[in-house]
């Protein structure tokens, strides 16, 4: 069943902004490990997660089902930012 | 990374917010910092790290200090750290990763207690606002 339209709206600016967030990162020495900067981006996850939890609407089941399409996009955007990451780690 | 002038507008506005509460942030911050980063305590040997510790708060309120003094120098960062700079280069010797740890951590204290006020745009120029600082203290150790 689709979701809300003014859910999937708020899915769409969400991951926006966590794109423009992850961007913005520059990998530079000395390096966080690779356990910590896991750490970080699921920070990052929980944070934008109870941000954008006051911002869907519909009743429970709807705002449920919203927000975990925001946890699997958001969780798989992080994937390749950590592959990134993890290559990085190699060339130190 | 540069800060843009929206990104200066925002560490501006979320930071007069705080007030006086920047000290009690900063603290918290170092807490998070040695909670959820133990190895960072490895240069504070000679800090009574226990909770409500004198010395922690005391550094918490330095950190609080040095970041407002940054927020109102976002036009001239270097000049306005030099002496910061120099103090961690050369005689504290502190870790530069640890920087990165304290800023995710305060970050994330931030978050938990201006949920209204810090949102993803504000998050990601403070990130931007703290790596740069975290850039500046560390340049002299090259």
């Amino acid at each position: 069943m689709a979701l809300l339209q003014s859910n999937q709206d708020v899915i769409s600016s969400a991951m926006q902004e966590f794109s423009k967030l992850l961007d913005q990162q520059e990998f530079t020495k000395p390096a966080f490990s690779e356990t910590d900067m896991v750490t970080i981006v699921d920070d990052w996850i929980k944070f934008y997660l109870s941000y954008y939890s006051k911002k869907m609407t519909g009743n429970e089941q709807e705002q449920e089902r919203a927000m975990q399409k925001l946890q699997e996009e958001l969780r798989t955007s992080a994937s390749p930012f950590l592959d990134k990451y993890r290559a990085f780690l190699k060339t130190l | 990374m540069a800060l843009s002038a929206a990104d200066k507008c925002n560490v501006r506005e979320f930071w007069e917010k705080l007030g006086e509460n920047t000290k009690v942030y900063g603290t918290e911050a170092l807490v998070r910092t040695f909670l959820c980063f133990p190895e960072t305590k490895t240069y504070f040997p000679h800090f009574d790290l226990s909770g409500g510790s004198r010395q922690v708060q005391a550094h918490g309120k330095k950190v609080a200090d040095a970041l407002t003094l940054a927020v109102s120098h976002l036009d001239d960062l270097p000049a306005s750290l030099s002496s910061l700079s120099n103090l961690h280069a050369h005689r504290l010797k502190v870790d530069p990763v640890n920087f990165k740890y304290l800023s995710h951590c305060l970050l994330v204290t931030l978050a938990r207690h201006h949920p209204g006020n810090l949102n993803p745009e504000v998050h990601a120029s403070l990130d931007k606002f703290l790596s740069y600082v975290s850039v500046v203290l560390t340049s002299e150790y090259r």
